[in-house]
C-alpha cells in the first residue's frame, strides 16, 4: 500500500516536472505555430512562418498598448504594438473590432511578443447589383419566404443561427454548405439571399 | 463566398444582405430564437412567457417568468441590469406580429440580445423542452453564464472582503492608475509588464485580475494562463474611490 502511494506520489511529481518543462520551452513565443485551425485550413503557408500569430483579433487597450488575438477557443496571445507597428487592410489599430481575423508578426523581446505588422483579413467585395439592403430583405421577410417568393440562408455557425436569426432563414452554415445544397431551391433562377455576422 | 459557391452550382439570382445580422438588429427587426438554444441556456437567460399568468399555470417553458404581453412594457424596472442578457419571449407559437414589436421596445433600451422563440410553447413542447405547471414566477431573475476564466462579481467581492489565504488579487492598471487607490491586500503588476514579472506571483494560489474596466484583466488572465498559473479574471468595471471600492455595474 505504501509503495503504491510512494508510487503515484512519483509519478505525479514526474507530471509535475513535465509540465514545468512544458511551460518553460512551450511559452507562446517558441518557434510553434501559433495559429487558429481555422486559418490554417487556406493559410498552409503560416506553418512555416514561426514569427505570425494568426486568430481573431479580441481585443485592444490602449493603455497596455497590446492586442488579444485568439487562436483557439479558451487560448489568447497578447502581443503589444508600438508605434511602428504597421496594419493593412484597416486604416488604423484602433479600427480593428472584433471578431476581425488578424495575422500579426512578431519579433521576441525578453517575455513580450511585440508586434511589427498587422494584417486584417480584406473585406470581400460583392458587386453592387447583388446587394440587398435592409428595407428591401425586411419587405420580403413580411410577405415570408414563399410569397416572397425568396429563399433565405444563415451562413453563420449553428449556435449563431440558434440563438437568433432572421425570421424564416434556412440555417446552412457555410464549412457546411457542399452538403446542405439541397435545402436550396430545386428552381436555378429563384431568388436565393445570404447572410452572416455582416462586414465590418 | 456562400454566394459565390450558389453560384457555382448553377443559381443565377443570388443576392448578398451584406450588412448582415448587426444591420438587422439595428434597425429593430425582430429574430428568433430555436428551441434548442433556449434548452441549452435555460437558468441563465430570461425567459418570457407572454401568454400571462392563467396560461402559464397550464404549462410553461421552465424557470419561465409570465408577463402578460399588454404588461411587459410597464414592467421594465425588473429587467436586469446587465443589457447583455438574453430575452427570450414566447406566446403559444411564433406570433411575430405582437412578439415582433415588444422584441423592439426592449432593444431600445439598451439590450442587443433579445428574441422571439421560434414555434412558441408549441414548439417547445414538440421540441421536448423542460415544462413546469406550479410555480408560476412573476418577476424576473436573471442570473449569467460566466464565461471560462470569468469570475461573478459576487465571488470576487467576497474574496476582496474575506481575503481567503488561497487566493490573490492581482491589480493589472498601471502604476499611476494603482496610486490613487488600490484594492486592500491586492498586488500590482501592470499588464504591459506582466510576462516579464509573472515569476513574482505565487504558483500555489488562486490569482484573480482585475482592472478598471475587465478589458486589461483579460489580457492579464491570458499571460497568467499561458505561463502555467491557476487565473480567472473579472469582467467587470472596479473603481475606487478614497478607500471604497465600487465594482460590478458593468
Amino acid at each position: 500500500m505504501r509503495k503504491a502511494i510512494i508510487k503515484a506520489t512519483g509519478l505525479l511529481g514526474l507530471a509535475l516536472a513535465a509540465l514545468a518543462v512544458m511551460g518553460l520551452s512551450a511559452p507562446p513565443a517558441s518557434a510553434k505555430v501559433i495559429a487558429a485551425k481555422k486559418c490554417l485550413k487556406c493559410h498552409g503557408e503560416l506553418k512555416e512562418m514561426p514569427n505570425v500569430v494568426a486568430g481573431d483579433f479580441q481585443s485592444r487597450s490602449n493603455k497596455a498598448k497590446s492586442i488579444s488575438v485568439m487562436v483557439a477557443p479558451g487560448k489568447n496571445v497578447i502581443l503589444k504594438f508600438t508605434p511602428q507597428t504597421t496594419v493593412t487592410n484597416v486604416p488604423s489599430i484602433k479600427k480593428l473590432k472584433k471578431p476581425i481575423p488578424v495575422q500579426v508578426s512578431y519579433v521576441k523581446q525578453g517575455s513580450d511578443l511585440v508586434a511589427t505588422a498587422i494584417v486584417a483579413k480584406p473585406k470581400i467585395k460583392v458587386p453592387d447589383k447583388q446587394i440587398i439592403g435592409v428595407k428591401e430583405l425586411a419587405a420580403l421577410v413580411a410577405k415570408g419566404p414563399k410569397k416572397g417568393g425568396y429563399t433565405l440562408v444563415d451562413s453563420r455557425p449553428p449556435i449563431r443561427y440558434n440563438e437568433g436569426h432572421i425570421p424564416g432563414a434556412v440555417m446552412m452554415p457555410f464549412p457546411k454548405m457542399p452538403e446542405m445544397m439541397g435545402k436550396l431551391p430545386k428552381d436555378k433562377n429563384a431568388l436565393v439571399i445570404f447572410y452572416c455576422q455582416g462586414f465590418r | 463566398m456562400a454566394a459565390r459557391l450558389a453560384e457555382k452550382k448553377g443559381y443565377t439570382n443570388v443576392k448578398v444582405f451584406h450588412a448582415g445580422l448587426p444591420a438587422w438588429k439595428k434597425a429593430g427587426l425582430p429574430v428568433v430564437a430555436t428551441s434548442d438554444f433556449v434548452k441549452k441556456r435555460l437558468g441563465y437567460i430570461v425567459v418570457i412567457d407572454t401568454r400571462g399568468v392563467e396560461a402559464a399555470k397550464k404549462g410553461h417553458i421552465q424557470g419561465a417568468v409570465a408577463i402578460p404581453a399588454n404588461r411587459v412594457i410597464a414592467e421594465r424596472e425588473q429587467f436586469p441590469l446587465d443589457r447583455k442578457a438574453y430575452i427570450v419571449l414566447y406566446s403559444d407559437d411564433t406570433n411575430m406580429a405582437e412578439l415582433g414589436k415588444l422584441a423592439k421596445e426592449i432593444g431600445s433600451w439598451g439590450y442587443g440580445n433579445v428574441a422571439i422563440l421560434q414555434g412558441g410553447f408549441k414548439g417547445w413542447q414538440k421540441a421536448g423542452g423542460p415544462t413546469q405547471r406550479d410555480m408560476v414566477s412573476t418577476k424576473i431573475f436573471y442570473l449569467p453564464r460566466p464565461h471560462p476564466g470569468e469570475i461573478t462579481g459576487d465571488e470576487f467581492m467576497n474574496i476582496v472582503r474575506n481575503k481567503p489565504k488561497g487566493k490573490l488579487i492581482l491589480d493589472v492598471r498601471t502604476k499611476a492608475e494603482a496610486a490613487s487607490g488600490m484594492l486592500p491586500g491586492a498586488v500590482n503588476i501592470p499588464v504591459d509588464e506582466l510576462s516579464a514579472r509573472v515569476g513574482e506571483l505565487p504558483k500555489d494560489k488562486e490569482i484573480v485580475t482585475h482592472c478598471r474596466t475587465g478589458l486589461r484583466a483579460e489580457m492579464g488572465y491570458n499571460i497568467l494562463r499561458n505561463a502555467g498559473y491557476n487565473a480567472r479574471f473579472l469582467n467587470d468595471k472596479v473603481t475606487i474611490l478614497q478607500q471604497q471600492v465600487f465594482c460590478c455595474y458593468k
